[in-house]
């Protein structure tokens, strides 16, 4: 491509400079129509971009306390999914910040409660029966969670997994001074984690929270600066997670191994030259026609061209063949797959997104991949960046795989070899690769190597139970 | 020729130790299994035991008010007759302390365990409501803290009844969990009866999804509840299907392929600590033939039958370990007509599961695919943390 194409068609950059001069509504919409034109495409950018339009949208929220925020935020993010239902990212990247927005005003109601401990506890202070079992009763009419009674009760509820005590199992004293902890309403396990607010503190919480929003503007002026640190430290968080994940990589790979990877994967590659600094290993490497082939070459070769990525983001430009840090690659086509298999010790893949059950969304032609690592048992690992795990569970794992140019296939002046096919050419761009086949995902998460079986606790950590339905 | 002998000396003595070792090894594993009460197997080692001799007489018969529960409502599942039968030994037990109630219901649970033949979707339940008392008594409200015990047991009574309540409100959230599993126009295999099951189709037909019931019948034939089951699903206008078990591969195969894929939803008794289920006689089986095929396998589950209970298999001895005892061989030279009446019955004072329809089986956890419980959708090994949770 040549280098004025980016200033020609919209992309990454345009985004960027429209989101800097636009009004919100307008950056939004121009969001949309490039996530709907699959001018911004691929996980990354994706993430990327949905956050600096969530950034923008804190930033511009009038009043911003947690209510408004919230509703601001997935009014934008509903919009982004509705447009990119293809692209997990953007949903991951969503609840991501909703759930920074809820844990600083969990921070936030804390801070209050202690201030105000004294007077309201009161109420409970006196602690009849009667009392009590009124805010049970309260607590069970909000058992069954609709999705508005939830939105509400959520506000209170700090969060279920991210306090440090673990909730224990007591029952019913509502109002316990410093109830910031979550008290489950009967059982964790009857109550649901939506559910469980309410009843928490309905005698001094609700009744006051009328005043603390009126009174503590200092506290209200303090959450949105603090939303927006948390932001950014996504972005940061999305940019250095190649890095991490390659710091994983000297404990994956050994001396003498041949490694089996398939399609041009800044995040493979990145994991690969990490290894490559210590270790002396072989790489074979499928090219991945017809949708990939070009780029693996370049990135093979090192003539990676910065400027083809009209967009490049940071970290991407520097990447240099898997050669010149002394490793032997073999380049195969798809076709021989399965051949060197049995040679290969491990296969190390990318993924376009994973899901919380352990099955994924990867190039197309991954499944091939690691259908054979399986027939000749050949351990393989996925490296998975955070933003790329998505709590949704595949219920049409077929509405995930997108379709791409067809002439890739079948180029537009070999048509007549159309003429015996009857349903036309297709060219999915992904494979679900459904749950139980891979071995290892590598995330940039703490515990950064997990094992399939472990993964939905992963994925349950990054996001509130809330934001799970948006 | 010395050097010889030593050496014979040596293996005579490696081969005696050995024997001997595996002797007092395969002793010790067979009396662990037959001396073990079923009832005290699972408690856990948080649970403080008070002995039994302490426990306060009273006049209150669990067993009859647990069977009479059962057999009065066909919607109550047994752990939640366990916690209510429960509940009501303390409400007509004039009780003064806490370590009194404590051994009171752990006599109760544990002779109430005992009167069943299969005790462990039971256990499910009273462990839980002993733990719930335990950890409500550690925590309790500053304001009972110090007040009368009477105050406390009140308090502690009310939530009781509440929490069976709650317990109640799982199945319709299971419903909804379970909604976007059903597609319209696919198939869905069940077998064997559950309220949690009947209650997801119920509601799936009430929103407007149009699919197709097939029902794995057992060998024994169309049960009362199943037939029942069945015809509240033609009520619905739920098409519906009765095959058999040996039919199942050829009725999968016979589905139209441009059909979305099919898939089973079956409840279970209980649920154990590695994920995998309780269920009537044959569900591994079809379990097997599911997974073969590809086909997925759902559970819908309430999370109150999760037993803290770790089997290392899925045969005969895992389950006696639980408390259950059933003998599917019957070996014999006689006429397969003639049926002879197994003697192991009267050898074990009726606890052993006789007939065909009320046994029961470990399905493990690697053929489960998805547990679909009111807390959300999750694997098998997502289990032994909401266990965890529970318990510490």
């Amino acid at each position: 491509m040549a280098p004025t194409m980016p200033s020609l068609t919209p992309g990454f950059t345009t985004f960027q400079r429209v989101l800097s001069t636009e009004s919100l509504d307008s950056s939004t919409t121009f969001l949309v129509s490039l996530l709907k034109r699959r001018q911004i495409k691929g996980s990354k950018r994706c993430a990327v971009a949905t956050t600096l339009l969530l950034l923008r949208t804190v930033e511009l929220t009038k009043q911003a306390d947690s209510d408004r925020l919230i509703q601001r935020v997935s009014e934008v993010g509903k919009k982004l999914i509705e447009a990119a239902p293809h692209e997990p990212a953007v949903g991951n990247i969503v609840r991501r910040v909703l759930g920074i927005i809820r844990d600083e005003d969990e921070d936030d109601l804390v801070g209050t409660r202690t201030g105000e401990d004294g007077s309201p506890t009161s109420e409970t202070g006196s602690d009849s029966i009667a009392a009590l079992e009124l805010a049970q009763s309260r607590a069970g009419s909000h058992s069954i969670p609709s999705s508005l009674s939830t939105r509400t009760a959520a506000k209170a509820s700090p969060s279920p997994q991210r306090g440090t005590t673990r909730p224990p199992l007591m029952s019913s004293h509502t109002g316990v001074p410093g109830g910031a902890r979550p008290v489950t309403s009967m059982f964790s396990i009857i109550s649901h984690p939506t559910m469980r607010a309410p009843g928490v503190d309905s005698p001094t919480h609700r009744s006051g929270t009328a005043t603390p929003q009126m009174t503590a503007s200092g506290i209200l002026s303090n959450l949105r600066p603090e939303v927006i640190k948390g932001i950014k430290e996504i972005i940061d968080e999305i940019n250095a997670a190649d890095d991490e994940i390659s710091a994983a990589a000297l404990e994956q790979i050994h001396p003498q191994e041949t490694i089996v990877t398939y399609s041009s994967s800044l995040t493979v590659q990145r994991f690969l030259l990490k290894a490559a600094s210590k270790r002396k290993f072989t790489v074979i490497h499928a090219e991945a026609y017809p949708n990939n082939h070009l780029k693996t070459h370049a990135l093979l070769t090192g003539t990676h061209d910065t400027a083809e990525d009209e967009d490049n983001l940071p970290n991407d430009s520097f990447s240099k063949p898997l050669t010149s840090a002394g490793i032997s690659v073999v380049m195969i086509p798809d076709s021989a797959v399965f051949a060197v298999m049995s040679r290969a010790t491990k296969v190390v893949l990318d993924a376009h997104a994973v899901l919380t059950d352990g099955s994924l969304v990867a190039v197309s032609g991954s499944k091939a991949v690691i259908k054979a690592a399986r027939f000749h048992r050949v351990p393989v690992l996925v490296v998975a960046p955070t933003y790329k795990l998505s709590p949704a569970y595949p219920y049409e794992p077929h509405e995930l795989i997108e379709y791409g140019d067809a002439g890739k296939v079948l180029p537009f002046q070999d048509r007549e070899l159309c003429t015996g096919v009857e349903t036309g050419v297709r060219n999915p761009l992904y494979d679900f690769i459904e749950a139980g086949h891979v071995d290892l995902f590598v995330t940039n998460q703490v515990p950064a190597v997990v094992s399939a079986g472990y993964l939905y606790r992963v994925v349950r950590e990054q996001y509130h139970d809330e934001d799970l339905q948006i | 020729m010395n050097d010889f002998t030593w050496r014979s000396l040596w293996t005579k003595i490696g081969q005696l130790l050995s024997l001997r070792m595996v002797k007092a090894f395969s002793f010790q594993l067979f009396s662990d299994i037959s001396l073990r009460h079923p009832a005290s197997l699972s408690t856990p080692p948080s649970t403080p035991k008070p002995t039994p001799d302490t426990s306060p007489s009273t006049d209150f018969d669990i067993v009859a008010f647990y069977n009479d529960l059962i057999s009065r409502d066909p919607t109550i599942t047994p752990p939640i007759a366990a916690i209510e039968s429960l509940t009501s030994l303390l409400a007509s037990t004039p009780l003064t302390t806490i370590s009194e109630t404590l051994a009171l219901l752990s006599t109760h649970s544990s002779k109430l365990l005992a009167s069943q033949r299969n005790p462990i979707p039971l256990s499910a339940g009273t462990e839980l409501f002993q733990r719930y008392l335990v950890s409500s008594f550690q925590q309790r409200p500053s304001s009972l803290a110090s007040s009368d015990f009477t105050a406390l047991r009140h308090h502690i009574l009310s939530n009781s009844s509440l929490f069976v309540k709650r317990a109640n409100e799982a199945r319709p959230k299971i419903a909804q969990h379970a909604l976007p599993f059903i597609k319209d126009d696919s198939t869905i295999i069940t077998y064997g009866y559950s309220r949690a099951v009947q209650a997801l189709l119920t509601h799936a037909a009430e929103s407007n999804r149009s699919f197709n019931v097939i029902y794995v019948l057992p060998a024994t034939g169309l049960s009362e509840r199943v037939s029942k089951f069945i015809a509240a699903l033609n009520d619905l206008s739920i098409p519906t299907a009765t095959i058999s078990m040996q039919a199942l591969i050829y009725a999968l195969a016979s589905l139209a392929p441009s059909a979305p894929p099919p898939q089973f939803i079956i409840g279970a008794a209980a649920v154990l600590e590695n994920g995998s289920i309780i269920t009537e006689l044959g569900m591994h089986q079809l379990a097997l033939i599911a997974k073969s095929v590809s086909v997925p396998l759902h559970v819908a589950v309430e999370s109150y039958k999760f037993v803290r209970n770790f089997p290392l298999g899925y045969g005969p001895t895992d389950l006696a370990r639980l408390g259950v005892r059933q003998n599917v061989l019957q070996f014999g030279t006689g006429t397969p007509n003639s049926d002879p009446k197994p003697e192991a019955a009267t050898a074990d004072e009726g606890k052993v599961l006789t007939t065909e329809a009320e046994m029961v089986e470990i399905t493990p956890p690697n053929l489960i695919s998805a547990l679909i419980t009111e807390n959300g959708i999750m694997s098998p090994n997502a289990v032994s943390e909401e266990l965890i949770k529970l318990w510490f």
